[in-house]
């Protein structure tokens, strides 16, 4: 904490000095950590710190003592105990630097000459009772900020805590249903490849392979084509739209099967192979929930020396399916190695590059790019990525190292509103710092970490 | 003769397709639409209807990209030619305050949260659409199969 600034005018103090403290046999040094005097004890002085630093500390009974106030060169000490007549001192008075104090006696004033000290004192007394005011208020301050801080942390530990268990449960859960899915999916797969279904069999493979691959409104479109060109019923219609039918392929239809019958087996085999992909593909994206909630939880935090190059790298393989619609250019300079843990490092990069390519292909840029460039100098290292993707707006840009925001609500891209809060305390773990600029051009990710 | 159509958005297609399985009972007696967002199905009910349509029923997810469900359906609930259509939320991620605005401004009939029990949803569809076509005025006998019995004896009784 600093030293509160002096309020008093310092012509007033140098006469005061001269009128009062002048008595070169009323002098005291301390050394540090000297108690000029203790909680309690009487005091009849009153002392001026000619040189040095006191500090004020109220015992609480605790280990830690209050500091309360503190006073520098030209400051006074003992200001309460002397003029308010309680003649004890409220605090410990402890020297934080040598320090060289002078004094005054309060029975050398008593009668006539008191009205007169308090006249002079008047200042002095005031600005002593708002400089600890202001003390008081700034401790206030910086307490209430500080336990704000460990508030948010214990909730990120306690969460982390929970998220660990969660993730091995959920995860064993979603072990079963992803196995048992391919288990069977192969099982009908054995069953119809070479069987007399094996006609329209493919369309089995069709929907486990790709899912339902046209949107509704593709759907709706061919409905109406199948209608009025084959001339079938309208569910059949629906049903030959689903799958994506191609005219070519269509299968012959034995003599005792309608062509509607025919479409209804084909709609059947494909619908059972779109709900064990749909299966796969929701087990998949509930265990990349539970990797991005594990992130939160301490697992494994240990340090060793790293490329940073390298961990940039193995995010890039990790986005393989994000980055290929992307124009991608890295830039590596020459960085020294450096003391981190490579799974938070990876961890960094993709949350961020990842974020950007999305933005990218949400807001359907024509040509998406992400650059990354690294590069060294004797404090640290410095990281960019940027992409060209929608400016991000100021009112978002406050919040999105807040755990909790997200702007992706669909489909399933969807965000927990983690990414960047993670982001953010993986940097913060190495004393690093984040910055990100946006506007209608590029919107540019910049960290730094310091070499230790 | 009109067509009475059931349509649900959801921008899951996941979600849809599963959906579809659960309502694949009323394809034989109505037209059953998917759509991806709301402005895709606000979109669709204008055609329907242009073309004669009825709509019936609108099952609805809330959190969507784009325009939400409630503000969908809010926008069904004050357009008069939807007077009659009956509307359900069905969501995993409503917040308190999302509902009450369903329920007061988009007069939903009936809120199921995710994940949904299929016997539940299929017997909330048809006491709905038993009261859409008894509310209407829609001759009921040909429907009568798909229709909750006991909403529609109930709703027969009241009239007697």
């Amino acid at each position: 904490m600093a030293v509160p600034q002096l309020h008093i005018d310092p012509d007033l103090i140098a006469q005061l000095k001269l009128k009062y403290f002048a008595d070169k046999k009323k002098v005291k040094h301390l050394k540090k950590s000297d108690y000029l005097m203790r909680q309690n004890q009487k005091n009849s002085r009153l002392y001026i710190v000619l040189q040095g630093l006191v500090a004020g500390f109220l015992d609480t009974g605790s280990e830690n003592h209050q500091e309360i106030f503190r006073s520098g060169k030209n400051m006074f000490v003992g200001v309460h105990s002397f003029f308010s007549k309680s003649d004890s001192a409220y605090a410990d008075l402890i020297a934080l630097e040598d320090s060289k104090l002078a004094y005054i006696e309060f029975s050398d004033y008593e009668g006539a000459n008191e009205a007169k000290l308090y006249e002079d004192f008047v200042q002095v007394i005031v600005n002593e009772l708002s400089s600890r005011q202001v003390f008081a208020k700034d401790a206030m301050l910086e307490k209430e900020a500080a336990m704000k801080k460990l508030y948010h942390s214990d909730k990120l530990a306690t969460l982390g805590q929970m998220a660990a268990g969660l993730a091995h449960e959920l995860n064993n859960a979603l072990g079963v249903i992803n196995g048992n899915s391919e288990w069977i999916a192969q099982q009908i797969y054995n069953r119809f490849k070479n069987s007399e279904e094996k006609a329209v069999f493919s369309y089995f493979e069709k929907g486990y392979e790709n899912g339902q691959l046209l949107s509704s409104v593709e759907v709706r479109k061919k409905k109406k084509q199948f209608e009025k060109q084959l001339k079938i019923s309208s569910s059949s219609a629906k049903h030959l739209a689903q799958i994506d039918f191609d005219e070519k392929s269509l299968p012959a239809t034995s003599v005792s099967e309608s062509l509607d019958e025919l479409i209804g087996r084909m709609h059947y085999f494909w619908e059972i192979g779109v709900a064990i992909h749909d299966i796969l593909v929701a087990s998949k994206h509930g265990v990349h929930v539970l990797k991005s909630i594990k992130q939160l939880s301490a697992a494994d935090q240990a340090r060793h020396e790293v490329e940073l190059n390298d961990s940039i790298n193995e995010a890039l393989i990790l986005l393989k399916n994000v980055v290929k619609h992307v124009d991608l250019d890295f830039k590596a300079g020459k960085i020294p190695t450096l003391v981190a843990n490579n799974g938070e490092l990876v961890q960094i990069w993709v949350n961020i590059i990842k974020n950007g390519c999305e933005s990218m292909i949400t807001a359907g840029i024509p040509e998406p790019k992400i650059q990354i460039k690294t590069s060294a100098n004797k404090k640290g290292v410095t990281i960019e990525i940027s992409n060209n993707g929608p400016e991000i707006p100021g009112n978002v840009k406050q919040k999105i190292f807040q755990p909790n925001f997200t702007t992706k609500k669909g489909g399933l891209s969807f965000g927990l509103g983690l990414g960047l809060s993670i982001v953010q305390r993986l940097v913060d773990s190495y004393n690093g710092a984040i910055e990100v600029e946006s506007n209608s051009k590029e919107t540019k990710f910049k960290i730094k970490i310091p070499i230790s | 003769m009109d067509k009475l159509n059931i349509i649900y958005v959801d921008d899951q297609r996941e979600v849809l397709s599963t959906l579809s399985k659960d309502l694949e009972v009323f394809e034989k007696y109505f037209s059953v639409e998917e759509c991806e967002s709301a402005d895709e199905a606000l979109e669709l009910v204008n055609e329907l209807d242009a073309s004669g349509g009825l709509i019936a029923l609108i099952i609805s997810d809330h959190i969507m990209p784009g325009k939400s469900g409630v503000d969908f359906l809010i926008e069904i609930n004050n357009d008069g030619r939807f007077g009659q259509t009956k509307k359900m939320l069905l969501t995993g991620q409503a917040t308190h305050q999302d509902t009450i605005t369903a329920i007061n401004q988009a007069n939903i009939e009936k809120y199921i949260e995710k994940p949904w029990k299929s016997e539940e949803l299929i017997d909330s569809v048809k006491i709905l659409l038993t009261e859409y076509i008894l509310n209407a005025g829609i001759d009921y006998e040909k429907y009568t199969p798909i229709l909750h019995q006991q909403t529609l004896f109930t709703i027969l009784q009241s009239r007697v």
